[in-house]
């Protein structure tokens, strides 16, 4: 009763609030656009600054001040732009440069110019590669408004931007009705994060740099309302699969639904951690106009894969079961208290990814544009390719210490960096030079060529660019050394990612018993994390994100490496499937003894019979 | 040689179905223990092991109760008086009389069916293995409404083992059982006497 | 006793544990509402003679079914009016109303054009008012139970065979009507495969399952849903309709709340089936969506285009369209359809056909239609719309003019004709209600609801999306009593 308590009364905020984002439009004044120094732009001609513009009414500094998506995120940085995402990379103009793209721009960036770029997520025709050819002149100062290239209010001139009067409204504002603000859309948040998609025309994989789609590259999860058979990836039997990629898109959720501005009075809702024990539901409320002026641009997040202590981030998602009550749905699942302990929502109702992920990136090598190889799980044929074909993949299932500090198994996809470590303390080295052991910077050298080139056709192909023999690997190893690397050796950094999106309904979740409880359980099934690691490099484990040492990765019989849970030991956790799991000592016990019943019950038996033949004889 | 009315129409009953019952639970065990080999899916099985383990523990508690009242418990219990040299003797009977068509070494009576060994045995399967693998079907059951019981009691995989290992002697049991029901007066009359009740046994003997 | 009990026992374990397995189990079964495959007699041994016309075979056919031509006559088949007068919105008194005496925006209207029309009816001869409905040798027995495919009527012959078909062959392979039979006429609505209802055309005879399920999969005949007594074929269009008697829909053999899942069940008060389930129109063959009788005429345009299905210069201008979202409307099985005489206002869009209900009305649920939209010629005075005489002798489609056309028109439909003439606007809704598709296909939450979803909330009434803002019960907009069956 409680429980629906809550969900009716979570249920009229949100509907509350929807609707104002759905009349937003009409809400929102037409406003005039301030350059730095809080002049009109359309008189001063300057780059329009979104402190002062949008700080007319909302507190620009305190949105500048807090938001995770104004530091810059190195951390989390682009494992496929570099091969030393972790490092103390400094923020500075080379690192906007090149990563800008994804950045919102304000803190630090704010001081080379940058301001926060506001426009980025609340309107709905972003130009960002005018804004990233601003950013890549070094005129940060102009990267806002270059992204407005697309709404006709600028345009570029020469080198520079003009205001067009004439698209402003009357008053030479910001014209609302034509060019709306409104709250981030999916779209607004897939820009950066991974694969969305609405409507009905089909969904392909977009053109261009695949590295923006880090949730789809990382975890194969694609959000989108769209049956997998209306789309455009041509998935294995594809006619049959009539579920739609994200469950929860299906039924018009959008991203913001649950990663929410933690300050949003319709949905802020206190963590089982602070809450105290006797309200369930606290009824007093930020006014929305005071989350108008100051809301807060930090979202509701769960626990990130890359979070190596899961204390030290503040978990503000929800988990499935703050909206869901698993209870009556699985009425027919014998022991559901069990079941829900032992395993996360998401093990049943993602089981499985239709969509391809990242296996391996591959820094050990360059190719011609200077980077490494990238390898995929689940695909067959190039990334982006229409007609490839792609057959998903499965994952595997670790322990996973969840937001509410519950152990339960979840799916995880794991992604391995190769890399080339030099020196004490090892420290990565930079792809440039080991771009320079394959190209000349013109042309592939022919030493190159003469070992990796097997096909003869003249060019380095991705299949061919893998150190799998002593031969390979040493002679790279080799020109490092002659490059001034000292002692280069391979390692391997396996990344495992949590998969949370792309959820299943339950007529598609994984709801055959014996999906697990049998010999083949799909709960302990290995998942390949290397077949074509480099010679004689192991791929050592991040444990973030809440995996416990329960996540192995393993070499497995036929010497490759996989991905497995750890069921030997004193350290195994405490995993018991039945019909999965046997003891094999107390089998053999069994066994035997049963044997040796039989064995003299038959010599017994038969002892018996000719005994007595003989007596009746 | 006569005939005895051996056995109540309620023992009988109440042995026909613990039989059944039995032989049920350990087949359904076997599936669950390695699904997709035997006939049965493994959701039935499970489902038809957990009712049918119910009514094992009722039909356990109402053959107790059914011992007490009519004050034939005592048919289980060991006299203590040369409990060893019987013992031994019926062992030697089966050991070797048996072969040489030597009479029983203990008369079977309405009012004493078990003979020595029997008796020992008994008393470990109805003391030691069949409340066992109740305790531990019921805690394993028990899961359904308070799953943290089974971590109190050791652990899902504690558990389950032992439950595994109490089958398997359970089976060995039910073989050596079948078996020794052959060695009646004649091969067919035990069973034929848990049928109808009435048994033919040897009649003369010396008293023990 | 103690026995009794103990059995009685075990077997209610039992029976708990199979219990929610066979409720699982009993499901909705709508094939068995599907008639069993019907019997049919071999006709080939039974006509030996050619037969020198159509009456010469229904008199064949009437020798055995000698009810048939009785049958028939009582309905709408044959009469092209349906049986009962009804009270048309406006009018003091009932009327009958059918195809005989109504008008559409296709073709316009039969009165005067008989001769052409009535290629379509199941009778032969219809050639003006003077057609003695009671002749049973004028009953075209052959259309619907041709098996050959290869009987065809006459297009100026006033529903008499071609000359060039075999009558003999046609007889000999009698049976009950298939797809082809009622395609033939049904498929072929306003001149041509698809044009007229979008949701019936030639790719029925043999779909895939993307187009319909009950076609392709269950490999239903027509005549398995609209199951024929006595000749009369039950299911009635709003074109030719205006009351909600006999019409059939779904629940004649699915059950009323078919789903699984609660929330799609909960929509059963509102939407309609059709709406989910069949998400395209005309997911195959083109339908038209617009016919411009003004522009008619233009025998160069009509060279120089080139494409009947853009421009002729009898017709005038057209739109096609294949595949697309139908509109949504309530309705509430009733409709509001135009009469002859009634006053129009020429500025604005005259409804031909249009389904009755609103968001306000418990019966009415959403439902999808094909709109078919068009400018037709109409009394500049009187201020009515028109059927002209287009086919024939002093018809437009021969001499080109207008003035003629209406004039000889209306001396067929007997309403004054002023001497002048304009062309307005009409738009006509077709319900829609075949090419059905499974779930697979069918629409999903986000089709409708949230951003860029294709219902117009605001037009249906809903002050927003009704899955944030709660549908017309929550938000009190329909009071609760009045709502049945929820």
């Amino acid at each position: 009763m409680n429980m629906r308590m809550i969900a009716v009364s979570i249920a009229t905020l949100i509907l509350g609030w929807d609707g104002l984002s759905a009349s937003q439009n009409r809400i929102h004044p037409e406003f005039d656009l301030l350059d730095v120094e809080g002049y009109k732009v359309i008189e001063s001609h300057n780059p329009v600054s979104t402190m002062k513009t949008c700080g007319q009414c909302h507190d620009t500094e305190y949105i500048d001040s807090h938001s995770d998506h104004v530091r810059p995120q190195q951390r989390v940085a682009y494992e496929f732009e570099s091969p030393d995402p972790g490092s103390d990379v400094p923020f500075d103009a080379d690192w906007l440069k090149t990563y800008g793209r994804r950045h919102v721009g304000g803190g630090p960036a704010r001081e080379l110019g940058f301001e926060m770029n506001c426009f980025l997520c609340h309107i709905e025709t972003v130009d960002r590669e005018a804004m990233m050819g601003e950013m890549r002149r070094e005129r940060f100062e102009w990267a806002v408004t270059a992204s407005l290239g697309r709404t006709g209010l600028v345009a570029r001139v020469g080198d520079s931007w003009i205001w067009k009067r004439d698209a402003l409204s009357e008053q030479g504002r910001w014209p609302i009705d034509r060019i709306a603000l409104r709250g981030p859309t999916d779209e607004n948040c897939g820009a950066c994060h991974g694969l969305v998609h609405r409507g009905s025309a089909p969904l392909v994989i977009p053109e261009g740099n695949p590295a923006e789609l880090t949730m789809t590259l990382r975890t194969g999860s694609i959000f989108s309302g769209q049956r997998i058979n209306d789309s455009g990836i041509s998935t294995v039997s594809k006619e049959q699969t009539i579920r739609p990629w994200d469950v929860h898109a299906e039924r018009v959720m959008r991203c913001s639904h649950c990663h929410f501005s933690l300050n949003n009075p319709a949905y802020s809702l206190e963590i089982a951690a602070t809450r105290p024990l006797h309200l369930r539901f606290d009824t007093r409320r930020q006014s929305f106009s005071e989350y108008l002026h100051r809301p807060s641009h930090q979202f509701a997040r769960g626990r990130g894969s890359m979070d190596a202590d899961p204390s030290n981030e503040p978990v503000t998602m929800r988990r499935c079961e703050t909206c869901h009550d698993a209870g009556p749905m699985h009425r027919w699942l014998p022991y559901p208290e069990l079941h829900f302990q032992k395993l996360s929502c998401e093990a049943c109702h993602i089981p499985t990814s239709p969509m391809a992920a990242v296996r391996e990136i591959d820094w050990t090598v360059a190719g011609a544009d200077g980077k490494g190889g990238v390898r995929y799980r689940g695909i067959e044929g190039e990334w982006g390719d229409p007609n490839a074909h792609v057959t998903g993949f499965q994952p595997v299932f670790w322990p996973r210490l969840d937001e509410d500090a519950r152990t339960r198994l979840a799916p995880f996809n794991v992604v391995t960096t190769w890399f080339w470590t030099a020196g004490d303390p090892p420290q990565r080295v930079s792809p440039a030079i080991v771009a320079a052991v394959f190209h000349d910077g013109v042309a592939c050298r022919p030493e190159a060529l003469e070992r990796f080139d097997s096909n003869r056709d003249g060019v380095l192909s991705d299949e061919e660019l893998i150190l799998d023999t002593r031969d390979k690997r040493d002679w790279v190893a080799a020109r490092l050394t002659d490059a001034g690397v000292v002692n280069p050796r391979i390692e391997g950094d396996a990344q495992p990612f949590g998969i949370h999106h792309g959820v299943m309904r339950r007529e598609f979740a994984l709801c055959e018993c014996v999906s697990c409880h049998a010999g083949e359980s799909r709960l302990y099934a290995d998942l390949e994390v290397s077949p074509t690691a480099p010679f004689d490099a192991e791929p050592a484990l991040r444990r973030t994100g809440g995996i416990g040492d329960a996540g192995r990765i393993v070499r497995a019989t036929d010497g490759r490496w996989v991905a497995r849970m750890n069921r030997e030991g004193d350290d195994a956790p405490e995993f018991y499937v039945p019909g999965a799991d046997r003891n094999a000592a107390v089998n053999r016990i069994g066994i035997g003894f049963m044997a040796v019943v039989v064995f003299g019950v038959a010599v017994h038996g038969s002892a018996r019979i000719v005994t007595g033949r003989r007596r009746r004889q | 040689m006569k005939r005895v009315y051996m056995y109540s129409f309620h023992e009988r009953a109440w042995h026909w179905m613990q039989a059944f019952v039995i032989l049920v639970l350990l087949y359904t065990g076997l599936e669950i223990h390695l699904p997709n080999r035997l006939l049965m899916c493994f959701n039935l099985a499970s489902r038809i092991h957990v009712a049918f383990g119910f009514i094992f523990v009722i039909n356990a508690g109402l053959g107790l109760l059914y011992h007490i009242f009519t004050n034939q418990l005592r048919q289980f219990i060991p006299e203590p008086r040369d409990f060893f040299s019987a013992s031994i003797r019926q062992a030697v009977f089966y050991l070797g009389g048996i072969f040489r068509g030597d009479p029983h070494p203990f008369e079977k009576s309405p009012d004493r069916k078990l003979n020595p060994l029997q008796k020992i045995t008994y008393l470990a399967i109805l003391n030691v293995l069949l409340p066992f693998q109740l305790v531990t079907g019921l805690i394993l059951m028990s899961a359904h409404f308070w799953p943290s019981l089974i971590e109190y009691a050791g652990g899902l995989a504690l558990l389950a083992t032992l439950h595994t290992l109490a089958a398997w002697l359970f089976g060995a049991f039910v073989i050596m059982h079948v078996y020794l029901t052959t060695t009646g007066h004649t091969p067919l009359s035990s069973i034929t006497a848990m049928i109808t009740g009435w048994e033919d046994v040897e009649d003369g003997h010396r008293k023990n | 006793m103690l026995i009794k009990f103990k059995l009685m026992l075990s077997l209610l374990v039992c029976l708990c544990l199979v219990s929610d397995e066979v409720e699982s189990a009993i499901r909705d079964n709508p094939r068995a509402k599907v008639p069993k495959p019907r019997s049919h007699t071999d006709h080939s041994t039974f006509f030996s003679q050619p037969f020198p016309d159509g009456s010469s075979v229904t008199r064949a056919c009437l020798e055995c079914h000698k009810s048939a031509a009785s049958d028939l006559m009582k309905t709408a088949h044959w009469n092209w009016v349906g049986d009962e007068a009804v009270l048309a919105p406006g009018h003091d008194q009932p009327v009958h109303i059918g195809k005989k005496n109504l008008m559409n925006n296709y073709c316009i209207g039969i009165q005067s054009n008989w001769v052409r029309c009535t290629q379509c009816h199941a009778g032969y001869g219809w050639e003006d008012d003077t057609f003695d409905f009671s002749k049973q040798d004028n009953v075209d027995c052959l259309v619907c139970h041709d098996w050959t495919t290869t009987y065809n009527k006459d297009p100026n012959g006033a529903g008499r065979p071609d000359p060039k078909v075999d009558l003999l062959a046609v007889a000999r392979s009698v049976g009950y009507p298939k797809r082809a039979n009622c395609g033939y006429c049904h498929f072929a609505g306003g001149g041509g495969d698809a044009v007229k209802h979008g949701d019936m055309d030639g790719s029925l005879l043999n779909p895939r399952e993307r187009i319909d399920i009950h076609m392709s999969r269950h490999k239903l005949e027509c005549i398995d849903c609209h199951q024929t007594k006595n000749h009369l074929i039950p299911g009635r269009l709003i074109s030719v309709s205006i009351d909600a008697k006999n019409r059939f829909d779904c629940t004649l053999c699915h059950a009323p709340r078919p789903h699984k899942d609660m929330r799609l069940n909960a929509h059963g008060s509102a939407v309609a089936c059709q709406t989910c389930h069949i998400p395209r129109i005309a997911p195959e063959e083109a339908t038209k969506m617009v016919w411009d009788w003004s522009q008619a005429g233009d025998k160069e345009r009509e060279k120089r285009i080139g494409d009947p299905h853009q421009y002729t210069a009898i017709k005038g201008e057209f739109q096609y369209a294949v595949n697309i979202a139908p509109e949504y409307a309530w309705f509430n099985g009733t409709a509001d359809h135009y009469l002859l005489g009634e006053t129009i206002d020429p500025e604005g869009v005259t409804a031909m056909a249009r389904p009755l209900g609103s968001i306000h009305d418990a019966t009415a649920r959403i439902w999808p239609f094909k709109v078919h939209r068009g400018k037709q010629i109409y009394d500049l005075k009187n201020r009515y719309f028109i059927i002209p005489k287009t086919y024939g002798p002093g018809g437009y489609w021969t001499e080109f003019d207008w003035d003629k056309a209406a004039r000889l028109g209306s001396q067929a439909t007997g309403l004054d004709y002023s001497g002048s003439f304009g062309f307005a606007s009409t738009e006509m809704f077709w319900p829609i209600n075949h090419m059905v598709v499974t779930s697979r296909q069918a629409l999903a939450c986000k089709d409708c609801h949230g951003q860029g979803g294709r219902l117009n909330w605001e037009s249906l009434g809903y002050d927003g999306d009704p899955a944030v803002r709660g549908g017309r019960l929550r938000t009190g907009i329909l009071i609760p009593e009045s709502e049945g069956g929820r």
